[in-house]
């Protein structure tokens, strides 16, 4: 969870955990008063330690799921007041059970306040104020035990959700109705409601947005075929993020596994910390800790077993030193499994082209032999297409997103990077990009606005995808909005010549080569990077430029003094921060907040007041 | 009209008291653990040595890293803003500020106005800080202040490659046990911490006339190194001026401005 102002009302994300809960569990009233009284009383004087010997029940402990949030909404009658609904077993009937938790919060406040939100989800961990129930809160998770003394004298949800309640109430007197959701059921179960409780995360203030529930459903199509084709027992290919998935996709029946896939996953839409421990399962075995966190998450992720095992696997030496890491350590971990390393030469133009291409039309015999399905020129036709298709959307989108003041939330343009490496040429990515679109258009054309934009910032560079709700921090707090960022407006760029064979793969090398998301920014020179900024500057109508500095992007800090001064001599304010995109143990949140505060209010505000910013007439 | 800036720094609380522009009052003590209760001693201080009763002040703007923790201030305004005031009203011409506090060092591009236009910073490690010195003074048992009168002593100044305070310390170390004279190590220390301050200051474009602020700036032996090291005369400022209170000094006029706009609305 994190502690930035929620400022927008969360009524219909409150409405989807509502239907999920309340069809599969039992909606039930909370303990009255008098209960709860006499269950303190009896236990008063219980030690706040609940120890393992003395424990009855465990809930949510790290070896199983967890999953919890609090929402609040101002629609009136939609929170029941007092009522809780349970999703497997009660505390009492769990006997000594280890069992995943989810705990959601649902809160009614007075119309027009906000509540204080981090003082409410602080009460999610003071469970502990019932006596005999400890609560303890790792990162993204809420871990309770209950004592047999506790079960004994009758600790159930009932008076779980009557002390949630009263200390909700007690800490914000704008809160008038609050009903809980608990799942104590099976890991799935639990895991439904962490996806809920994620998309609390991703959803922010825009509950209503058909570009984020896109996004969301979107990843979800692309993960739920792969286990269907995986349980098929059809062949997987693993590979690294300088690969699209276009190929892939081409082939029938094929499961693209992209390695870094888990960190995405589990940063965006599961839980943080298993991106960390995937982060920290490969350093421990001794992979560089200088190495993209995006590629150590996916070592972590095939050192622990988590993909499906792959027929083949596929690498590319682009877009950095870390690619070329990670493509032998997946070598070096399925030693006995076939690799194509496709090699992306340091020259630029038609000439790498062609060199390109001619190593995918050596692929293609390759991913034939080893996955066992034919290739059809026609798939791939068909595929290239749809890429094409997506990349139109895409380029419609962006028209939207360039109207000021921008009216969808920045984070979207995080999800093309997604498109580009794992949804590439499917038709998940092509929905995907098709409802970006039609959300901003809807948002534009019905002029609806959550946050007052006052700054707009070209965002150069990865994404922080521990913590998509930033980017609505920004929007809230410094009416700071992104409306693109350098990988996504790049990434689109050309079409596929789908006319020959030959124009296929020359156009899926070109876009790999000048396209991909930090391929063309990092392997080509200083004026290509610069002149990039430059032109997004005027077509976006920016104020500055943010230069999220991801630390494994050894490349792209090397030309940052290049850069700084370019943006310098051109009279934009940039501002320069280090951070890692999947591990916020280099940075925090608290960091990169104070960084992006002190740029907007001390430089860039200022500035603009003055008219002493290059803007585009 | 009195008006007061607050700064409370990492290392040093500073508080200047104008007049009707003039300052009347300046003083400086060290940071505590308690920002809060620091503030409001070295505010007293600076109150009685000015003269003024608290309620004959009609503004107090806080700054600096604990700016948040000076209750009495009616305004909280950052120190990059403040520095870039207090710079420019003392030398009109500036349009680099560096200031070397205790710890992080800052440098500043400011407008024709004063108005701050661009930063960068190193506030993440001591190398290029106040902090860098104050451990190798530990190190060497000498008081800072005598830092800036050895330096002068020096011919050629010892090599210490490492910016780091914990690796120069060991260097530091080394070279004291080989007998290498006091005055070329310290000198030999101002020649590193500059470098890290050059990079800083061209990273803004360093554009004349340059100013050097901050405690740091106090140690003559800095400014010498740093004038070296850019290849460019710094700035003096005026006589009677001190570095250390050009944060403090820039809140201040913030606060009579602040006045100012409130009264002319
Ligand atoms: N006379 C002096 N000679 C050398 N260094 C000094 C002198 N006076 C102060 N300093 C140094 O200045 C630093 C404090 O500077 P200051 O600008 O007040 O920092 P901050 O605002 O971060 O507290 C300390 O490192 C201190 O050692
Ligand atoms: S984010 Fe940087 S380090 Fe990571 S894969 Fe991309 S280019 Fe390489």
């Amino acid at each position: 969870m994190t502690d930035a102002p929620r400022p927008v009302d969360q009524g219909a994300l409150i409405a989807r955990v509502q239907r999920a809960a309340r069809a599969r569990g039992q909606t039930r009233p909370a303990a009255d008063a008098a209960r709860l009284a006499d269950y303190r009383a009896r236990l008063a004087g219980a030690p706040e330690l609940v120890l393992a010997a003395d424990t009855a029940i465990e809930l949510g402990s790290p070896r199983r799921r967890s999953a919890h949030a609090v929402l609040w909404t101002a629609a009136p009658g939609l929170v029941v007041d007092d009522r809780f609904v349970v999703v497997g077993p009660d505390l009492d009937a769990a006997g000594a059970a280890d069992r995943g938790y989810a705990q959601l919060t649902l809160l009614e406040v007075a119309p027009g306040a906000v509540p204080d939100v981090a003082r409410l989800e602080a009460q999610q961990f003071l469970t502990r104020h019932l006596p005999g129930l400890m609560a303890r809160m790792l990162p993204g998770r809420l871990w309770l035990r209950a004592s047999r003394a506790a079960v004994s004298a009758g600790l159930d949800f009932a008076l779980l959700a009557a002390a949630l309640r009263t200390a909700c109430r007690a800490v914000a007197p704008v809160v008038c109705a609050v009903e809980c959701v608990f799942g104590s059921g099976a890991d799935d179960d639990v895991a439904d409601f962490a996806a809920l409780a994620a998309m609390e995360r991703v959803f922010g203030p825009d509950p209503d947005s058909r570009a984020v529930a896109a996004a969301v459903r979107s990843m979800r199509g692309a993960v739920q075929s792969l286990f269907q084709l995986w349980d098929a027992g059809a062949p997987m290919v693993w590979y690294n993020i300088g690969f699209g998935s276009d190929l892939v996709y081409a082939l029938e029946d094929v499961g693209p596994v992209p390695a870094a896939m888990l960190a995405a996953l589990s940063s965006i839409a599961g839980e943080q910390a298993d991106t960390e421990a995937f982060i920290d399962a490969a350093e421990a075995a001794g992979y560089s800790s200088e190495c993209c966190s995006a590629d150590k998450a996916g070592i972590g992720a095939i050192l622990k077993g988590l993909y499906p095992e792959p027929a083949c696997i596929l690498g590319v030496n682009t877009p950095c030193d870390s690619q070329v890491s990670i493509v032998n350590a997946m070598a070096e971990c399925r030693p006995h499994v076939p690799c194509f390393a496709v090699d992306v030469p340091p020259y630029q133009g038609e000439r790498a082209h062609r060199y390109v291409a001619g190593q995918l039309r050596e692929l293609i015999p390759f991913l034939e032999r080893h996955t066992g399905r034919r290739f059809d020129w026609n798939r791939l036709r068909a595929t290239c297409e749809r890429t094409n298709r997506t990349s139109e959307h895409l380029w419609q989108w962006m028209e939207w997103r360039s109207a000021v003041p921008c009216m969808q939330p920045s984070k979207l343009c995080a999800f093309t990077m997604v498109i580009a490496i794992a949804l590439g040429g499917s038709a998940w990515g092509e929905a995907l990009a098709r409802d970006l679109a039609a959300d901003a258009r809807a948002k534009a054309e019905g002029g609806a606005r959550y946050f007052t934009e006052k700054v707009r910032a070209i965002w150069y560079q990865d994404t922080v995808w521990w913590d998509l709700q930033l980017y609505d921090w920004m929007e809230s707090e410094l009416g700071l909005v992104i409306p693109m960022d350098v990988f996504g407006y790049y990434a689109n760029e050309g079409l596929i010549d789908t006319s020959s064979e030959e124009s296929l793969l020359l156009g899926l090398a070109r876009r790999m080569i000048d396209n991909h998301p930090m391929a063309r920014q990092f392997r080509s020179t200083m004026d290509r990077y610069i002149g990039d900024y430059l032109v997004m500057h005027e077509r976006f109508r920016a104020d500055c430029g943010i230069f999220a500095g991801h630390v494994a992007c050894k490349h792209a800090w090397g030309g940052l003094g290049l850069f700084q001064e370019s943006l310098r001599r051109a009279g934009i304010p940039l501002l320069v921060f280090e951070f890692d995109m999947f591990d916020p143990r280099v940075a925090p949140r608290r960091e990169l907040e104070f960084q992006l505060q002190r740029f907007v209010n001390d430089v860039v505000l200022p500035r603009k007041a003055r008219g002493d910013l290059r803007r585009t007439p | 009209m009195i008006t007061a800036g607050v700064d409370i720094g990492s290392t040093a609380c500073k508080v200047v008291v104008l007049r009707d522009g003039a300052v009347v009052a300046a003083i400086t003590g060290p940071s505590s653990f308690d920002p809060q209760r620091t503030a409001r001693e070295i505010y007293d201080r600076a109150l009685a040595a000015a003269g003024a009763a608290a309620d004959e002040v009609r503004c107090v703007v806080g700054t600096g890293y604990g700016r948040a923790r000076v209750p009495f201030a009616a305004v909280n305004v950052s120190e990059l803003s403040c520095h870039a005031r207090g710079a420019h009203h003392l030398v009109p011409s500036v349009r680099t500020v560096l200031d070397i506090g205790g710890q992080d060092v800052k440098a500043l591009t400011v407008d024709a106005n004063g108005n701050l236009v661009d930063f960068a910073m190193n506030d993440k490690c001591a190398a290029g800080t106040g902090r860098f010195l104050d451990v190798m003074a530990r190190t060497l048992e000498i008081p800072v202040e005598d830092l800036g009168t050895l330096h002068a002593r020096a011919g050629e100044a010892c090599v210490i490659g490492n910016m780091c305070s914990v690796f120069a310390e060991s260097e530091v170390l080394s070279l004291l046990n080989e007998g290498a004279p006091l005055p070329a190590i310290v000198k030999g220390l101002h020649l590193s911490l500059v470098s890290r301050v050059a990079a800083l200051a061209l990273r803004v474009g360093l554009e004349p006339d340059v100013v050097l602020t901050g405690g740091v700036a106090r140690n003559a032996g800095v400014v010498d190194a740093l004038a070296g090291r850019l290849g460019i005369a710094l700035s003096r400022l005026p006589a009677g001026s001190d570095p250390q209170l050009v944060g403090a000094l820039g809140a201040a006029l913030v606060a009579r401005d602040h006045v100012g706009a409130t009264e002319g609305a």
